[in-house]
Parts: structure tokens; C-alpha cells; sequence
């Protein structure tokens, strides 16, 4: 059979949850099936490098918002012609997305990189990978974008139920248009041999061998629930208990305001910002309990990493799909994976950490149940066929 | 302090024009609106309000007795009009004109009140010299960047008989710097409307629907909206909030708190204005002002809340929060403790509990000290004697 080629889009290079799992996908679907992907980044970001060590990869730059004026049009911008000024900007900008237009078929990573249709008026068909949900979608959608939703993707998966329901609901996408593939992990990655002992990782916080680790992750903002989780070092009260967040902080006036809220909660000594690491699975086994405090998150791939780890969940009801795998979980094994506590229930979701740390032995069950569930259905060999027979039958249109 | 409730021969009598510099949720127009308010109850008062520049809030409240708006006179599409050309020059002279002509009928005896240093710039526009010039000074005149000009203060000093401070540092800074005698001060302290709140008190121990109104800086406006809805998550059904703000805020500002409603399913229990014009109105019909952002750098809406006898909550990180507790405004919670803060709204809101009838008692006796009557008496009769 031919090669298949399909134009893989992702909003940035960066090393989070959906461009990770869209490198994931894109190296399986190159072993392991006839589809010759073709990338295209439509911000650049570290992961860039590893997308071109699996196919031809073009990085668009600030290309598809709108291109910064060159000196010529900026020239005749101050002599007053701006329509002559404009249209040399858009000759620019479809010249250099003119060469991605030849690809058969079009995979959007996200939401956020729908806006490359704009610039692909003729493209084939366009499958989009959802993994946002109603917020994260609102706010990165441009004015004309739901108009794309409706008329241009011919086929959506999403990351989980949460994600297709939002997508029914806020576009009025038929349903029958939705295949959900649930976020999916490289187990081995993730259960490589640590460089770092759960030891060697608390003696770096300073911390006793036996000290008691709430772990939380992600980029430490509204969404995240950083603020949550100073809270929930509040509200835990214990001097034996931490709170480790191992993500990136933001500057400016919101790293102010972690800095102020942890300076004046009364757990200062208790809460560790450790920032991006780049080993993050060695800190993700020193926890004992992993804390989910997002208010949206769709299904992040450190829930799936943490659990992987034998690391049990307490996350917050309706804030996203982690809730479905916890759930999924408590239906079919032996004990939950986790603990699901009322929305923004901080109260609530320290009592349940409080709870687990002081019964190692529920711990380490709901631990294994969790493993248990990631290895089966959230690696990328399980998640891998499911999305290529969804391309397959968009692409043949069968 | 003595502390007496005006009587018929305390009130005052006879022409008062009272000048405020803008309509704006600062102090000083919190008090200028009480004042009206008490001025224009007095059935021998002849009230004449002027406001000198135009704000962002209502002027709704000055129109109590003659309005003289030269705040509309700034405003006159024509003076824009040279102000964009560089013609401003020409268009001072014409607003100076137009000034002149729109208080012509402002009495030329009686008192006037010159509510805040900033309406020292009216002075040459008002006709005649015969009245009694009373100033009010606040904690803004003294901070004011840049300062008046010296030649200002030489002609509010001249021009002053009494002076009234909104607080002792104000009155000694201004002892120290313009060279006031400290006698010439007739008032220092606040100014609260006791009648206005007794009613709000009465109405609240009984009522059963809790209005709970929040403010905060826009600085930290995601801490500030996102500790709102926790407070409000931990509040029983019956209460809803008018979100008051300071600031203007844009949608990207509020929509994280309207996806935290959207999840609770509380949405409706959140009432978002569309615009703050009326801004003190809205304020007076609210139980309980709570300050869920941890900080403030210009905390006035609390300050202004306090003097309408609305009780307040707030964290310890708060810069309101020393007046909040020395002087029984409320209740000052620890900071992120927003199950506190939370019993503090109903405790306070309902007066069902005992810190809320104790609290009671001492901010009404603070109240009591404070009430327009008692100021507005005072300040009339020293006037009445420097007139003589």
C-alpha cells in the first residue's frame, strides 16, 4: 500500500500534555501503519526537534496570527497605502503556508490550531483531536473560528466523555461526528529506572526519609488551581504533611500572588515550587498522594503518569476526565484509584489526602488499581489503532 | 467626644453650597453624599451643590437641592474640540467663562463647603465674599501627587474660616505644613449617616435574602473573583452578591469566576453590574461588604461602605483590615480561612449571632459619634459664630 501522507498540526512545540501525546501518536502511526506524517507547528517550542526526527516538520512562526509588517510594507504603511501595505502581508503569509496546502488530509492536534484552516482553503479532509474543554476552547478560539468547527472538521476525537459532551453542547457538533479515544501515555517512558530514589528526592526538599508528600503538577495558574493547592497545604494542618508542585510559575503579578498566598497561609514551610524538572517521574514517585486541583483540565497526562506510578488520585467532581477514570476504575477493580471531592471543595479534598497518607495500605491498593487501569487502556498501542482507523475512514471517506 | 443627636435649634439653617471636586467613589465624595443627603433633609437649609469636574460615577447624589454642574462645563464638545487642536489656553479661558456663568446663582452667603482641598480651584469663580468658608480636608490633600501649588493653599488658607479633617494625621499635617491653628478645626473624624444605618441593621437581623457585596483591587483580580466563589460556595442558598468593583473589568477579568459559577450551577446568585454609575446607590443596598482579595492599594469603596454603616470582612492581609478591627467595623478573618470569612458574612449579614450583636453595639456607638447630625450641627454652629 502507498503511503498515506497527513498533516499533522499542532499549536505549539512545547512540552505539555497534547503536542506529548501528539508525538507519541505521530511515532506510532510511523511504525506501525501507512501513514507518512507531515508536521506542522504552528509555534515553535522545544518538542519541535523531536516532531522533525519523525517527518517533514515546518514551523510557522507567528505566520498563521498574522505576520509582523517587513520594512518594505511597514515603508508603504507611513505613506499611507495600507491596502498595498495588506496585501503584500497576506501574499506573504499564504506563500509560506502554500506548501502544506498539497497535503491529502489535515490531523489538528487541538482546538487552539484550528486557525490554520484560514490559510488552507482547499484542504482535504481535517479530523481535530479536542483535549480542551469549555473554557480552555473559548478562550483560544478567534471570532470566526466555530464557524470552522461547524463547516471544516470532518471528524472530531476527543480526549475523554467530558470533552465530546462539551463539544455536543457548545457547538452543536452531531454526535455521531465524535469518536472519544482516551489520552494516552509511553508506559515504558514513564516506568524507565528513576535517576533518584523517593529519598534522594526528599533529602532535596530537606525532608525527612518518611516525610508524607501531597504532589500537584502543571503550569501553575488559574486553571491548574495553584491557588487551590495552597489552600490545601492550609488546610491539611500537619506538620508531617508537604506539598510538592513540580510544574512551571508563571512571572510578573501572578508569581506575585503564588509568592504572597504561600508567604501568608501559615504553610510556607510546607509547600515546595520546585518549577519544571527535567526528570519530573523521579518526584512523581516521591508522592505519596497526587493532588488534581485543576478547575478544567480535560485529561492531563500527569494524571495518567502519576497513576502509572502506583500514585492515587484525590481530584475535584466535574473539573475534567480525570474523574472518568477514577470512576471507571472503582467499577472494575478490587478498590478506586482515587478520590473524587466537590468541586472547589478544598475542606474536602484535604481530609481525603489526610486520609490516604495515614493508611499506606488503602494507599498502595488504590495505587496498583490505578496502574493497573493506565496500562490498559491509556497506552499509546491501545489508543494508537483506535485514531488510525478513525483517519483511515475519513481519509478513504468510507 | 461628645456624642448628642441634633436637635431642632442644632440644625442648620440658612444658604449651604457644598463643592465637591468629582463624581467618584473616593472618600471625600462618600462624605459630600452624606452630607447632602442630611443637608438636604433640614427643612431650613437652602442646599446648592456644585461638582466641579466630571467622574465616573453617578452625580445623581448631588442633585439634591440647586445642581450646578460644571463638571458639564469641562465636558462642552466645542472646548474638546480646541483642546485637541493645543488651543488649551483659549479653551481654559472659555471653560473658566462658562464656569463663571453656571454659578452665578450660587448663593454669595451662608456657608460654603469646600469639600476637599482640589476645590480650592472653584474659589475664583464664585461670585461675592460673604459667606463662611469651611474646608474639608482628607488623607488625599496630604498625599496628593503632585501637592497643591503654593499659591493654592495661600488662597484656601486666606480664603478658609473653619476646617474640618478626616482624621487627626490630616489635621496635625496640615497644622505643620499650611500653618492652620489647630482651633480652626470645628470637626476631626469621620462622617456616617447613624439614621441610614440603624435602618440597615434592623432590616438585616431580620431579613431573610442576604445581599453580600464584594470589592478588590484589580491588581489581584483572579485571587480576588476566585475566592469570591468559594465564599459564596460556602454561603447558604438564600444569599446572593452584588459584585461592586472599583475598577472597570472586561470580561477576560471575570469569565475564570463565571466558569467556577457555571460548575456550582450558583451563576444566578451572582449579580454583575452593567456599569458603575450608580455605584452608591447599588452600595446601599447591600448587607455585608466583603474583601476577598488578599490586598488593595486604594481600599476606598470599604472605607466608603463603613461610613454607610455597612459591617465588613475581610483577611488580615488586607490594609483595611487594622480599621476593621480596632474600630468594630467587622470582622477580620486569617488570611485564606474562607470558612471564616464565610460565617463572618452570615453572622454579621443576619446579626444572628453573638460577635455580629456584639460587633453591632460597638460600630453603632462608633456610628453614633460619627453621624452627620452631630457633625453637621457642629460645623453650623461654629459657622454661625464666625458669621457673626
Amino acid at each position: 500500500m502507498s503511503p498515506t501522507p497527513v498533516l499533522f498540526v499542532s499549536h505549539e512545540g512545547t512540552r505539555t500534555g497534547a503536542p506529548i501525546a501528539l508525538l507519541h501518536l505521530v511515532r506510532w502511526l510511523r511504525d506501525n501503519s501507512d501513514v507518512e506524517p507531515r508536521m506542522a507547528i504552528l509555534r515553535d517550542g522545544p518538542l519541535s526537534a523531536d516532531f522533525a526526527e519523525v517527518g517533514p516538520t515546518t514551523v510557522l512562526g507567528d505566520t498563521v496570527e498574522w505576520p509582523f509588517p517587513t520594512d518594505a510594507e511597514r515603508a508603504l504603511t507611513d505613506q499611507g497605502k495600507h491596502q498595498a501595505a495588506l496585501r503584500k502581508q497576506v501574499a506573504r503569509l499564504r506563500a509560506e503556508v502554500a506548501p502544506l496546502a498539497a497535503t491529502p488530509a489535515v490531523y489538528l492536534n487541538s482546538v487552539a490550531s484550528l486557525k490554520l484552516l484560514h490559510h488552507l482553503p482547499s484542504a482535504g479532509p481535517v479530523i481535530a483531536h479536542v483535549h480542551e474543554l469549555r473554557s480552555a476552547m473559548t478562550w483560544s478560539l478567534g471570532p470566526c473560528d466555530p464557524d470552522l468547527i461547524r463547516t471544516r472538521v470532518d471528524h472530531f476525537i476527543t480526549a475523554a466523555d467530558c470533552v465530546a459532551d462539551n463539544l455536543v453542547r457548545q457547538f452543536q457538533v452531531p454526535r455521531a461526528d465524535v469518536t472519544r479515544v482516551y489520552e494516552f501515555i509511553e508506559t515504558a517512558r514513564v516506568l524507565a529506572p528513576p535517576t533518584r530514589s523517593r529519598e534522594e528526592v526528599r533529602a532535596e526538599l530537606g525532608l525527612d526519609p518518611d516525610a508524607l508528600v501531597v504532589g500537584g503538577s502543571g503550569w501553575a495558574d488559574w486553571r491548574k488551581g495553584i491557588d487551590l493547592f495552597v489552600q490545601l497545604a492550609r488546610a491539611t494542618a500537619r506538620d508531617d504533611v508537604h506539598l510538592v508542585w513540580v510544574g512551571g510559575l508563571p512571572g510578573g503579578s501572578e508569581g506575585e500572588q503564588i509568592a504572597f498566598d504561600v508567604a501568608r497561609s501559615g504553610a510556607a514551610d510546607r509547600i515546595h515550587l520546585v518549577g519544571l524538572q527535567s526528570g519530573p517521574h523521579d518526584w512523581y514517585r516521591a508522592f505519596d498522594v497526587f493532588a488534581l486541583t485543576s478547575r478544567e483540565d480535560p485529561y492531563p497526562l500527569v494524571g495518567l503518569e502519576t497513576a502509572l506510578l502506583e500514585v492515587p488520585m484525590v481530584c475535584f467532581d466535574r473539573a475534567g476526565g480525570m474523574v472518568e477514570l477514577v470512576r471507571r476504575s472503582d467499577d472494575e477493580g478490587p478498590q478506586p484509584s482515587g478520590v473524587i471531592v466537590p468541586y472547589l471543595d478544598v475542606e474536602a479534598m484535604a481530609e481525603a489526602a489526610v486520609a490516604l497518607l495515614d493508611d499506606p495500605a488503602r494507599r498502595r491498593a488504590m495505587g496498583v488499581q490505578a496502574a493497573h487501569v493506565v496500562q490498559r487502556d491509556h497506552e499509546v498501542d491501545v489508543a494508537g489503532p483506535q485514531i488510525l482507523e478513525v483517519i483511515e475512514r475519513v481519509v478513504t471517506g468510507t | 467626644m461628645d456624642v448628642t443627636v441634633p436637635t431642632d435649634g442644632d440644625r442648620a439653617s440658612g444658604p449651604w453650597t457644598v463643592v465637591n471636586h468629582s463624581a467618584d467613589d473616593s472618600p471625600a465624595t462618600a462624605t459630600a453624599i452624606t452630607l447632602v443627603g442630611w443637608l438636604a433633609a433640614q427643612p431650613d437649609v437652602d442646599l446648592h451643590t456644585v461638582l466641579w469636574l466630571p467622574g465616573w460615577t453617578s452625580k445623581d447624589p448631588f442633585r439634591a437641592g440647586r445642581f450646578h454642574d460644571v463638571a458639564r462645563d469641562h465636558q462642552l464638545r466645542a472646548l474638546q474640540l480646541l483642546r485637541d487642536r493645543g488651543r488649551n489656553g483659549l479653551a481654559g479661558r472659555l471653560t473658566g467663562l462658562a464656569a463663571r456663568r453656571t454659578l452665578m446663582r450660587v448663593p454669595r452667603q451662608g456657608v460654603l463647603y469646600l469639600n476637599g482641598a482640589a476645590c480650592v480651584a472653584s474659589l475664583p469663580y464664585l461670585p461675592g465674599d460673604g459667606r463662611t468658608v469651611v474646608t474639608h480636608l482628607y488623607a488625599a490633600d496630604r498625599s496628593a501627587e503632585p501637592a497643591l501649588a503654593p499659591n493654592r493653599v495661600a488662597r484656601l488658607v486666606a480664603a478658609t474660616d473653619l476646617w474640618v479633617a478626616d482624621d487627626e494625621v490630616t489635621r496635625d499635617w496640615a497644622v505643620e505644613a499650611w500653618g492652620i491653628e489647630p482651633e480652626a478645626f470645628c470637626w476631626v473624624g469621620e462622617v456616617t449617616d447613624l439614621a441610614a444605618w440603624e435602618r440597615r441593621n434592623e432590616a438585616a437581623a431580620t431579613a431573610d435574602l442576604l445581599s453580600l457585596a464584594v470589592s478588590g483591587g484589580v491588581w489581584f483580580r483572579r485571587d480576588h473573583t476566585a475566592r469570591l466563589v468559594q465564599v459564596l460556595q460556602r454561603l447558604r442558598p438564600a444569599v446572593t452578591i452584588d459584585l461592586l468593583w472599583t475598577e472597570v473589568e472586561r470580561d477576560e477579568h471575570i469569565a475564570p469566576m463565571l466558569h467556577d459559577l457555571d460548575v456550582l450551577g450558583v451563576r444566578e446568585r451572582l449579580r454583575i453590574p452593567a456599569d458603575h454609575a450608580d455605584l452608591h446607590q447599588r452600595l446601599a443596598d447591600v448587607d455585608v461588604l466583603a474583601l476577598t482579595a488578599p490586598e488593595d492599594d486604594a481600599p476606598w469603596l470599604p472605607w466608603e461602605a463603613t461610613k454607610r454603616g455597612l459591617p465588613v470582612v475581610c483577611f488580615d492581609s488586607h490594609p483595611r483590615a487594622a480599621a476593621v478591627g480596632d474600630e468594630a467595623e467587622g470582622i477580620v478573618v486569617g488570611y485564606l480561612d474562607l470558612e471564616a470569612m464565610a460565617e463572618a458574612v452570615i453572622a454579621l449579614g443576619l446579626g444572628k449571632k453573638e460577635e455580629a450583636i456584639r460587633t453591632f453595639d460597638e460600630r453603632r456607638a462608633h456610628a453614633a459619634a460619627h453621624d452627620v447630625g452631630v457633625v453637621g450641627a457642629r460645623v453650623s454652629t461654629r459657622a454661625a459664630e464666625v458669621g457673626r
